[in-house]
């Protein structure tokens, strides 16, 4: 009965405030959590630092040292042409996150906003934009890219802007039923009788409040798009070889996998160590928002007519 | 007489967080069989929980300290523990039912109310008693609202289904944990008029939580006041009202304006009520007590029987001196 | 009543259509929230509005604020008519300044990610044109009248009880300094000792800036001691209206006369 009751962690100046919230970041994740958050970071980091870190030229082909043995020069070998492995897996790194993540991106902008509009607005808007996301929903998002891909060219632009289409129903359909749930809350009517307009109130307060669950969702959304994005490119209908990509990899090595199927191997692991990461993230954040949910259910006020 | 409940030194603590917090403190109460006592409190007091606390509907993890007998069946102790212990405890609660603020979020809206009232047993007897029993508690037509859902009756009208299938139970206790707080003024009066008329003519025992004193005192034998998981005062009903002894009583009774005078300012009790685990070592109240010295933040007093009551408050005869202190001087 | 009323509502009807679809097709259900309210509030007064759950009072108070549209009659307020809704930003923040509402449940009434300074600024910003500067001390000082101290104003409503939030809603209704705020069952939800801080707070600001209050309860006893009239609703009716003390204790209607006698009575066991 004293669930709502008030904690003493409110005020907070500015310092405590930013090591409170890596202290709920935690909280939030747990351990499995924490490490598929080192993982992640180890992958965006490999991907920044590529032309730092990576040892060789990924393209640089070596005709005289094909099919290399790890170890010595090439840590993880060379591929049929000679290229280092362990370079193309660090530059494919590169274009294996920036392709989910312009997908991710491109869902969001156009997404919150739809949601927002549709929440706020109600009515016929609402009902057009959620059919809408339910049609789009049910399509599979592979097969709209590779219908894009065929109706205009293989290659990473359309591939990507097709999976954001499809991706728009993962982050707006969440968006918009965390918006509606917020819009009928009694602040949301406060606002509007203090004569704030539809666009501040949705920019300032909706937006924030649906945030936790819509950021929840990007990691599942993301993990989606970068798998979907692999088998793109595994197809070669999306990023081309020889550009890396750990789908693009995939392809490279396959008619070779009897006898050489390390390549294979390492970019089949990097993707789904990837994708298993960001799966296990997303689902701790939304399992997080359920459970607060849970606990903030029963309000024991004293007296309600 | 044999008290029918009993509570000896109870104090509760039940998971908030992952971590143990005390929400009922040291509670000693003794129920007669046929009595009715009415618990109030603010939030957090732990009016609920002492409820729960007897009903056997803590959360997993919650642990009892102290006894709570019914009937002379100790609830809470080693013999309680195992398969034959447990059902010992389940039989003694049989005698025990419990009605709830919300009536409709503990009716399965897919379940005729008729199928609700004899679930178990679809004889006719059975249905026949459920009839005279939906007859008893007011409801009109009753045969037919066997037939009908939950969603085609209003908040009373369900409130009184709930009653209804307490008293199909014959039990010999009932808890009402704030029964008519989500009730209209009208049905709130109606329902507990009903309580009370029923429960007078079964001879049952009653245990009614309520934030409202004047509601409490109205039909209530006795009355207890709960602050932060503590009991500050438990007297005859209509003495407390008249003659509140502990501050807090008093702070209660004054801070509720009345419906047929009006005073130009309400006397406040400052602050706000706190949980037993909030609560510092001393007095309870202490911190928003206008009585209160330095004694009273560090030694919790004992509920010591004083003019015909119980009362937990080191500081009565001063108080009795001068009930209204001119300025408080607090540290 | 001499002076012209702040508030001025004529003929005020609100009905809900429902289409439920039923085994003969489509039914239409009608039901009046509101049947025809007239009624004033003059400057400075504190109109009480009693009823029980159905009665049209939250309706009306939310007809009032602009968050539900009239079927038919009109609403005026400090002379501007709104009973249509505002068409431009200038109209809203008129409105807005001029009739605020306080909430009944202080759990959900305040924007959980905003802290009680950030949510009486943002109302600032909008009706006032105060510098930065200028407007933290606005904020402190009518954080301080509603008796926030340092630590809640800068808290989250997390870190607060029902009852400081309570009065951080009072506060952002006072920041646009308007001449008149619905209470819809605003110290309902709230425990009786903290109840009676609220009350004693919002008879202390009306004291202090002469606001009117449309106070909308179920509860007698409040209304009782905030209301200088009162005016009873029954299924969306007005059945009775007079002085708070003619009303309550000389009840005319029978609906009244019930209204009171469920009241417990203290000390009459």
């Amino acid at each position: 009965m004293t669930l709502t009751q008030p904690s003493l962690t409110a005020v907070e100046s500015a310092p405590s405030r930013a090591n409170a919230a890596g202290r709920r970041l935690r909280n939030r994740l747990g351990a499995t959590g924490l490490v598929a958050l080192c993982w992640i970071a180890l992958m965006i980091g490999c991907a920044a630092l590529a032309p730092v870190i990576a040892p060789h030229d990924p393209n640089a082909q070596d005709l005289l040292h094909v099919y290399a043995a790890p170890g010595g020069d090439h840590l993880l070998g060379t591929d049929g042409t000679g290229r280092d492995i362990l370079s193309r897996l660090i530059w494919g790194a590169r274009t294996s996150l920036v392709g989910p993540a312009l997908v991710v991106l491109l869902s969001l902008v156009v997404g919150l906003p739809l949601a927002l509009a549709a929440a706020w607005r109600g009515g016929w808007l609402d009902a057009v934009v959620g059919r809408f996301l339910d049609i789009v929903f049910s399509l599979p998002a592979i097969l709209v890219a590779v219908l894009a891909v065929a109706v205009f060219r293989p290659g990473p632009a359309p591939a990507i802007l097709a999976l954001a289409v499809a991706y728009l129903p993962y982050v707006a359909r969440v968006a918009r039923s965390a918006a509606l749930r917020q819009r009928a809350m009694p602040y949301v009517a406060a606002l509007t009788v203090q004569g704030h307009g539809g666009v501040a109130i949705c920019a300032r307060h909706l937006l924030p409040n649906i945030t936790p669950v819509v950021g929840a969702q990007i990691p599942i959304a993301f993990a989606n798009a970068l798998m979907d994005l692999a088998a793109l490119s595994f197809l070669g209908l999306a990023v081309q070889s020889p550009q890396a990509d750990w789908g693009v990899l995939v392809n490279d090595a396959q008619a070779v996998l009897q006898g050489h199927s390390s390549q294979v191997v390492y970019a089949g692991v990097l993707i789904i160590a990837t994708v298993v990461a960001l799966m296990l993230i997303g689902d701790r954040l939304g399992g997080d928002i359920r459970r607060r949910r849970v606990r903030r259910a029963p309000q024991p006020t004293g007296r309600t007519p | 007489m044999k008290p029918l409940l009993q509570l000896d030194r109870v104090s509760v603590s039940i998971p908030i967080d992952g971590d143990p917090r005390r929400v009922i403190s040291d509670v000693s109460l003794d129920l007669a069989p046929g009595e009715a006592l009415g618990v109030v409190g603010e939030s957090g007091s732990g009016k609920s929980m002492t409820a729960r606390t007897v009903m056997g509907l803590l959360p997993s993890g919650s642990s009892v300290a102290g006894a709570v007998r019914f009937d002379g069946t100790e609830l809470y102790g080693p013999e309680n523990q195992g398969r034959a212990g447990r059902s010992r405890t389940a039989a003694a609660r049989r005698d025990i039912g419990m009605v709830f603020q919300d009536a409709r979020a503990h009716l399965d809206p897919r379940q005729r109310i008729g199928d609700f009232l004899v679930e178990t047993d679809r004889g006719g007897a059975a249905r026949k008693a459920a009839v005279e029993t939906l007859d008893r508690v007011g409801i009109d037509d009753a045969a037919r609202r066997m037939r009908q859902y939950p969603h085609e009756m209003s908040g009373g009208m369900l409130q009184r289904v709930m009653i209804a299938s307490v008293l199909l139970a014959r039990p010999r206790l009932i808890l009402a944990d704030e029964p008519t707080t989500a009730l209209d003024a009208t049905t709130q009066a109606e329902v507990v008029s009903l309580l009370d008329e029923l429960r007078r003519e079964d001879g049952t025992a009653l245990v009614f939580i309520t934030h409202d004193l004047d509601l409490a005192a109205t039909f209530c034998d006795r009355v207890a006041v709960i602050y932060a998981g503590c009991l500050q005062e438990v007297r005859q009903a209509e003495l407390l009202i008249r003659a509140p002894l502990h501050p807090y009583t008093r702070g209660l009774l004054a801070s509720r304006p009345a419906t047929d005078s009006r005073v130009p300012r309400l006397p406040v009790v400052p602050g706000r009520p706190l949980s037993a685990f909030e609560a510092p070592p001393g007095c309870a109240f202490a911190a928003r007590c206008a009585h209160a010295v330095d004694h009273c933040h560090q030694t919790r007093p004992a509920l010591t029987a004083r003019q015909g009551a119980l009362v937990r408050c080191d500081r009565l005869a001063a108080i009795e001196a001068a009930p209204v202190p001119e300025k408080v001087n607090r540290p | 009543m001499t002076a012209a009323p702040v508030v001025d509502v004529h003929e005020l009807r609100k009905v809900y259509r429902t289409g439920t679809s039923g085994p003969l097709g489509p039914r239409r259900n009608e039901f009046v929230a509101v049947a025809g309210a007239t009624f004033q509030v003059a400057a400075g007064e504190c109109l009480g509005i009693v009823g029980e759950s159905g009665s049209g009072k939250s309706t009306t108070a939310r007809m009032l604020a602009g968050l539900e549209r009239p079927t038919a009659g009109t609403i005026s307020v400090l002379g501007t008519d709104r009973s249509r809704p505002a068409r431009r930003a200038a109209e809203r923040h008129l409105r807005g300044g001029q009739l605020q509402m306080v909430f009944q449940d202080p759990y959900t009434s305040l924007d959980p990610r905003q802290t009680a300074r950030d949510t009486i600024d943002e109302t600032l910003r909008l009706h006032t044109r105060l510098s930065r500067a200028e407007r933290a001390d606005r904020v402190s000082e009518i954080a301080a009248s509603v008796g926030l101290d340092q630590r809640q104003a800068h808290a989250l409503p997390a870190g607060l009880s029902g009852g400081q939030r309570q009065r951080v809603a009072i506060a952002r209704a006072l920041a646009a300094d308007p001449r008149v705020i619905v209470l819809d069952e605003a110290v309902s939800a709230l425990d009786v000792s903290i109840q009676a801080q609220i009350l004693n707070l919002l008879a202390d600001i009306r004291d202090a800036t002469g606001v009117a209050y449309l106070f909308i309860t179920h509860d007698l006893a409040v209304v009782r001691h905030m209301a200088d009239r009162v005016l009873v609703l029954k299924e969306g009716h007005i059945v009775e209206q007079g002085p708070t003390a003619k009303v309550l204790d000389h009840p005319e209607h029978p609906y009244t006369q019930r209204l009171r006698e469920s009241v417990p009575a203290r000390g009459t066991p």
